[in-house]
């Protein structure tokens, strides 16, 4: 069994329904992170939607079969890590699948390797880097840094993910007022209540642009998707970023 | 509450600037005061204790209430234990009458807005007269309460000020402490010449049958002491086990509820105390229900048992995206916002709470302010499916769900169609590519549609890996 020590040398993407349909250059700017540090990235084609949109509407059937088609796609002993950069998708993999499949004789083990193995990018990022330092501090454009609530509620790495931004890509991190306020998406919600979304939308961008920073930078597709298209409906000068492309890039600028 | 009728609220909600304004405004406030009310100390330290006593309660919730009850009795309590909102009222109005009652005076208590208490008193004949600032203006209103712990909080000071001008036929401006002057002058002579007083608790120590109330305005220890007659109603999530519990809760109840370190009043009522009738002093009768309305069924479930660690404080409210858009009676029914939704599926009606649950975005921002860490995303999303299950996923949700999404290679296929929009594709396929890059996010006036990749990320990888480079796997 692969514990905390196994050295990680070959990991699974579990992209999710965001990165592989609508960001797949934020996909390769994982690997392009990933592979920088020796680790070998593959892509499990069986992989499918985490169940998210299924469990956030009470469809508990489609989520388990989704569950199930998933953890045919991801549970290989050849993976020391399953990484995901989409923190709605990590909750579901990591511990929804064995919730949804504990009792489910043919998957439930399978779920219990995935529950162990799987990883947020940006945290094993910074273990991977130890004290590597890509950049000087405050080289780059100012990052201002929105908290996506699973990311930081859920999964608690707010702290991590600023570390990477200014230790490792030395961006100058400015903070926005209310970073921890939810940006509106919540999945199906932006259809459902668009109406609510889009108030709450609002005023996460006057925070962002009232922060002062070039970037926002944030931990999850699905911010990026509602935060990077409502500054780009409004002609903003400040871009949306996950941190995996703005690490992405402090390499390949370090490289150049 | 049917679809239509919640968005009709909601909308009605959102054009309502005073509702927004002001709710917004404080929830930004709230956050830093509250930050300043706890300054050094550790929230998460307070929150522990406050879990361990109130986790200890639910699981002796019945012993406890028994050994309050003897306690209590023992004081010189009469201690009346109901099952259902209707014995609480009719214990009440019974009293009322064989004592004579014409008026009663009241504060402090959810639990008989839970019950709409004052509405069966008035068609019995009795007034009934609410002394909590906010409770007044909106019994003066007609509203139910918004919020848990301010009430009126939906209102402006104009709408208070016209609201008070009707009551008492005097044009008044909006100047707050003049609108507070009026409502004491108002309120004061309802004390003395009320026949009962009725209050809620905050707590209820089994081990000594000790009452104790966190107020504000005093108006609590008046209606609890004047009148000739107090009746404390309670529910029985109150309870605790000891009088070394009381300090745990008070540690977060002030400062997550008003951002106080303190409240102006803490009263602890050990026993009746001696009132004065008719010049005459007099021992005074009180009476102690102990209401269960559904919290022993809640008791029973290992999931919903944990919302009755609630301490009433409403930060979940306070910190909540969607709460401070559209207030509490549009999210909520006599309780509001997160932990509203739960306790209304509980105490007063499930078909409302169908409505309620949806409003919930799941950002998880109450459970972390919240003092006894009571997992309201998990709890709602367990209604969600519950609903979800008894009235089955509408058509496109169903369609989506069953028919697309559980069928990797169809869904895969039909996002890669949605991709090349001007494709001609399957007249079959047609609805389902209406609705599936919206259901990856839906289209919103103030947002720039999200556009799917030409080349999803699969398929560049398997180009990359066929040339070479191996980052894909076929399995």
């Amino acid at each position: 069994m692969k514990t905390d020590k196994t050295p990680i040398k070959k990991v699974a993407l579990y992209a999710g329904c965001l990165i592989d349909f609508v960001y797949p250059d934020l996909g390769e700017d994982i690997i392009e992170v990933l592979n920088h540090f020796g680790v070998e990235v593959v892509f499990p084609e069986g992989q499918t939607c985490c169940g998210a949109p299924a469990k956030y509407s009470g469809a508990k059937s489609s989520a388990i079969k989704l569950a199930q088609q998933n953890v045919e796609a991801l549970d290989n002993p050849e993976y020391d890590a399953i990484v995901s950069a989409c923190p709605t998708c990590i909750i579901v993999v990591r511990d929804d699948f064995l919730k949804l499949l504990g009792d489910d004789p043919k998957y439930s083990e399978g779920a219990k390797r995935i529950h162990e193995k799987t990883r947020d990018f940006t945290d094993l990022v910074m273990e991977l880097a130890g004290e590597e330092k890509w950049a000087e501090l405050m080289e780059g454009p100012k990052v201002t840094y929105h908290d996506s609530c699973h990311y930081n509620r859920s999964l608690g790495l707010k702290g991590v993910a600023r570390k990477a931004l200014t230790e490792l890509a030395g961006s100058e991190l400015i903070e926005m007022e209310g970073s921890d306020l939810c940006c509106g998406m919540g999945g199906s919600y932006t259809v459902k209540f668009p109406e609510l979304s889009a108030p709450i939308l609002a005023r996460k961008l006057s925070s962002v642009e009232q922060s002062g920073a070039d970037v926002v930078a944030m931990d999850c597709p699905g911010c990026l998707m509602q935060i990077g298209g409502g500054l780009d409906k409004q002609n903003s000068k400040v871009v949306a970023k996950h941190t995996a492309t703005i690490l992405a890039e402090a390499l390949r600028k370090r490289k150049s | 509450m049917a679809k239509s009728v919640l968005k009709k609220d909601i909308d009605v909600a959102l054009q309502n600037e005073n509702l927004g304004g002001a709710l917004d405004r404080f929830a930004d406030d709230y956050v830093i005061s509250r930050a300043k009310a706890y300054g050094d100390l550790d929230f998460q330290e307070i929150r522990k204790d406050i879990i361990e006593a109130k986790n200890y309660a639910i699981e002796h919730l019945a012993e406890l209430a028994d050994q309050f009850t003897k306690e209590a009795e023992k004081k010189g309590a009469i201690v009346y234990r109901a099952h259902s909102p209707q014995e609480v009222k009719d214990y009440i109005a019974k009293l009322a009458v064989e004592r004579d009652v014409k008026t009663i005076v009241k504060s402090k208590s959810m639990a008989t807005e839970e019950i709409h208490l004052n509405k069966y008193l008035i068609e019995k004949g009795i007034t009934t007269k609410e002394t909590d600032l906010g409770e007044w203006i909106i019994q003066l209103a007609g509203h139910r309460p918004s919020h848990m712990v301010m009430p009126a909080i939906h209102l402006t000071r104009e709408e208070v000020a016209d609201i008070f001008s009707k009551e008492i036929d005097e044009r008044l401006e909006s100047d707050i402490p003049r609108l507070v002057k009026v409502a004491k002058k108002e309120l004061r002579p309802y004390y003395f010449a009320a026949g009962m007083g009725i209050t809620g608790a905050n707590m209820a120590v089994a081990e000594s049958g000790t009452l104790v109330l966190v107020t504000n305005e005093g108006n609590a220890r008046l209606v609890a002491t004047m009148p000739p007659i107090h009746v404390a109603v309670v529910g029985l999530e109150k309870l605790v086990a000891s009088i070394d519990d009381v300090p745990k809760i008070l540690k977060a109840l002030p400062r997550s509820a008003t951002s106080q370190k303190l409240t102006s009043y803490v009263t602890v009522i050990n026993g009746p105390v001696p009132t004065l009738v008719e010049g005459q002093e007099q021992p005074k009768e009180l009476h102690i229900i102990l209401m269960d309305n559904n919290r022993s069924k809640m008791q029973s479930d290992p999931l919903f048992k944990e919302a009755l660690r609630c301490i009433r404080c409403a930060s979940c409210l306070n910190v909540c995206p969607v709460y401070r858009l559209v207030g509490g009676h549009v999210f909520g029914h006599v309780y509001a916002g997160g932990i509203g939704t739960i306790l209304t599926n509980y105490f007063n009606d499930f078909e409302e709470t169908a409505d309620i649950q949806a409003l919930c975005i799941f950002c998880g921002r109450c459970q972390e302010f919240c003092p006894a860490d009571i997992p309201l995303p998990d709890m709602i999303l367990k209604l969600r499916e519950d609903k979800a299950e008894e009235e089955g996923l509408s058509t496109i949700e169903k369609a989506i769900f069953e028919g697309v999404m559980t069928n990797r290679k169809r869904f895969h296929g039909l996002l890669k169609v949605a991709s090349k929009g001007q494709k001609p594709f399957a007249a079959k396929d047609a609805p389902y590519i209406r609705h599936l890059p919206l259901f990856l996010a839906g289209h919103t006036k103030d947002r720039s549609l999200p556009t799917i990749a030409d080349v999803p990320l699969r398929d560049r990888l398997k180009k990359k890996s066929e040339g070479g480079s191996g980052t894909n796997e076929n399995r």
